[in-house]
């Protein structure tokens, strides 16, 4: 009797072993199947992503030894525009490609540089009809540095259907990272383990660049270190503009964490915090940079240099809304007069509990785009609760504004259909990092609203924008 | 038994059914009532109360559930919208309630008019991409990993929209784990729309990251600027 209910128990276990073992068997077919079909789907996206880059560059690559040798501007134009079209959809492959990290890729910066560089002379072709010997210079020296990554990449491209390489190189397998097994090296890295940065090390980096690569990424991370030995492009244009190296605009002398601190009280009362105790919190390390103080809510930042608010944001909690946009602004700009400044509005944006607006400088009459405060405004009370005048610091500082057109003048390089609804004088920032002294108008043709920008000085078209009505204001496009 | 009409009958008959079935059609048509129609409030059921849902969703309101049921969070979502928009706080739909939504979640237009789309469409990205990496940090916080995509799209280092930036291989942990996927408090929208205004608390900063928790010799060897939250922003 004892020895039959084992029986029994023990017949019912191995069954439920063997029913439960083909279960799991049948859902780990089923997964493997699944992952190897999701695997192949995103393969196909990381190889359609090189084989694009292989053929965008390839097509810049060629337009640039065709742009240097046209000779009038009809053609010259297209194949910047050519150029322009090819390496900003490079970019975007490049970043397409599977990474092990993230870092700075010299590749990226240069083909960027590039499509910086096509714009500006697909525009300037177009006015002046050629470009000037050091233009030509430049540029011949940029499809020197194209012509060695194409062939790069192409070998790379080659390599990666001979050998099937894998994308990025190896990491340390489940035994590896156990500590059982060997590290394998990874030989085109020059670092020991998958994922670890080499970038910054000159040695390791210059190794990498002698070996064949064992992955895409690797390839493409010789590539990169194949190109520094090259001296920066002289070219540096549109570039960068979210970092200003030299701030125009900033007070001279220097000052101490104590005057920060006045300064931020003084600002504070000014706002209408009479006993504001504002604390130092943290520094910060950048040309505009200096202290950054805290008082309960607000966060302000106080220049090292010319010791003035280049940031002030108050985090308090939003009351209900109590008022309609133009009085919020009112009120807003009372308390930007009351901190000294006098700007012009020219932009809002309706964000619900608050407003933000933009305002910028006015010289005689001029509107100076460039130095540009932004202001944000609770919808509440009206209270000013942020302050952001980092550009107008940055780009702030005298200009001789001498035209040479007459308004009327200007007015006659506008469409024949464009109907004037407002004109002035202004400062804008263009293409190359530059500024230009335009007239400014804005009006309507085809049923839109459009600023349109006629230099003062040589009268060319330089910028035109297109006003789009949102639900929350003027949009400019 | 056997049914045996004549021609006559047969017709009054088709006549009924038709009509009771064009009555049926007539009512689940009216039910399907449009946004406005009616006034919302907690407990209201059907695809009104879904269209309201989605649209307070579309300015950045968290509603839950897009489900069709008027609960609690959507209750409360209503009243944060007409808290901020100077409404009557009732948290009910109202007439004048739904005018605003839908003048909030309307397109935008050309001068004449013209209806140009709503031009808005990397917010949601841009604040998905906030909420995963800083959920947790002080609002300036929260819009200087904004500003950093913003600032990534100025730099020539970098792709040069906000959807190549987010999803370059890498770029965010938290895209690589899928946390891009949740769904963004409204602190993060908030965050989204001042940094694509052109907020940038961070002073030019393209990188960031957790001193505590980030032992990448590349990140710590970029110039640092400075240090919100629990983050460092770098160049």
């Amino acid at each position: 009797m004892k020895e039959n209910t084992k029986k029994r128990i023990l017949a019912w276990l191995s069954l439920t072993f063997f029913v439960a073992f083909g279960l799991s068997l049948a859902w780990g077919i089923y997964e493997y199947r699944l992952l190897n079909e999701q695997k192949t789907a995103l393969d196909n996206q990381y190889k359609r992503a090189l084989n694009d880059l292989v053929t965008d560059v390839n097509e810049m690559e060629t337009s640039m030894a065709k742009a240097k040798v046209a000779n009038g501007p009809s053609l010259k134009v297209l194949y910047f525009g050519e150029i322009w079209k090819s390496s900003d959809t490079a970019v975007n492959r490049f970043s397409q490609i599977p990474s092990d990290e993230i870092g700075i890729s010299y590749v990226e910066t240069l083909v960027n540089q590039i499509a910086d560089f096509s714009k500006s002379m697909t525009q300037k072709v177009a006015a002046t009809g050629t470009m000037n010997a050091n233009e030509a210079k430049i540029f011949d020296d940029m499809h020197q540095r194209i012509i060695e990554i194409n062939r790069s990449l192409q070998d790379l491209s080659n390599q990666y259907y001979a050998e099937n390489l894998a994308w990025i190189d190896k990491s340390p397998g489940i035994w590896e990272k156990l500590g059982i097994g060997k590290l394998i090296q990874a030989t085109a890295q020059g670092g020991e383990k998958g994922g670890d940065p080499n970038q910054g090390d000159p040695e390791a980096a210059r190794q990498a660049g002698e070996q064949t690569p064992s992955s895409v990424r690797g390839g493409l991370r010789q590539l990169d270190t194949s190109l520094q030995k090259y001296p920066p492009l002289s070219y540096k244009g549109d570039l960068d503009k979210h970092y200003v190296e030299k701030p125009l605009g900033l007070p001279e002398g220097v000052i101490d964490e104590r005057k920060a601190i006045t300064v931020a009280k003084d600002f504070l009362h000014k706002l209408g915090f009479r006993d504001a105790e504002p604390q130092v919190t943290g520094h910060s390390d950048s040309p505009l940079g200096g202290f950054n103080l805290s008082f309960k809510d607000a966060y302000l930042e106080i220049s090292k240099k010319g010791g003035v608010v280049t940031y002030y944001r108050n985090q308090r909690e939003l009351n209900e809304r109590r008022l309609d946009v133009p009085k919020a602004i009112e009120k807003g700009y009372a308390a930007l007069k009351k901190l000294g400044w006098d700007l012009v509005v020219t932009s809002t944006e309706d964000l619900d509990s608050y407003v933000m607006v933009e305002a910028v400088a006015q010289d005689k009459g001029v509107r100076i785009y460039p130095d540009k405060v932004r202001m944000t405004i609770a919808m509440d009370n009206g209270e000013l609760i942020g302050f952001d005048a980092n550009a107008y610091y940055a780009y702030h500082h005298d200009r001789q504004l001498n035209k040479k057109l007459s308004l009327a003048e200007a007015k006659s390089k506008l469409a024949k259909n464009f109907k004037i609804i407002e004109e002035r004088l202004a400062v804008i920032s263009k293409i190359g990092n530059e500024e230009a002294f335009c007239y400014e108008f804005r009006g309507t043709a085809f049923g839109e609203e459009y600023l349109i920008y006629i230099d003062a000085v040589d009268g060319s078209e330089v910028k035109i924008s297109r006003v789009v009505n949102t639900p929350r204001g003027k949009l400019i496009q | 038994m056997k049914f045996d009409l004549k021609n006559k009958d047969r017709n009054k008959l088709l006549a009924v059914l038709s009509i009771s079935l064009f009555l049926c059609l007539a009512l689940a048509v009216s039910g399907q009532a449009a946004l406005g129609d009616r006034t919302l409030s907690p407990g209201s059921k059907g695809a009104e109360v879904k269209e309201l849902q989605k649209k307070l969703l579309q300015i950045g309101y968290q509603v839950g559930k897009v489900d069709g049921v008027y609960g609690k969070s959507t209750t409360e979502a209503v009243k944060r919208f007409q808290k901020n928009r100077g409404l009557k706080v009732d948290g009910m739909a109202g007439e004048k309630t739904i005018a605003e939504l839908k003048k909030l979640t309307g397109e935008s237009t050309t001068s004449s008019g013209k209806k140009v789309g709503y031009k808005n469409s990397d917010v949601q990205l841009l604040a998905r991409c906030i909420y995963a990496e800083g959920r947790g940090e002080p609002y300036i916080g929260q819009v200087a990993i904004g500003a950093c995509v913003m600032n990534r799209i100025k730099s020539s280092e970098f792709p040069n929209s906000i959807a190549a930036i987010i999803y370059q291989p890498k770029a965010f942990s938290a895209v690589d784990d899928g946390q891009i996927n949740l769904s963004p408090d409204e602190t993060a929208v908030k965050a989204a729309k001042e940094a694509m205004s052109g907020s940038d608390p961070t002073g030019g900063a393209v990188f960031y990251f957790n001193p505590e928790k980030t032992k990448n010799k590349f990140i710590w060897s970029r110039p640092q600027i400075k240090k919100i939250g629990k983050h460092i922003f770098t160049r």
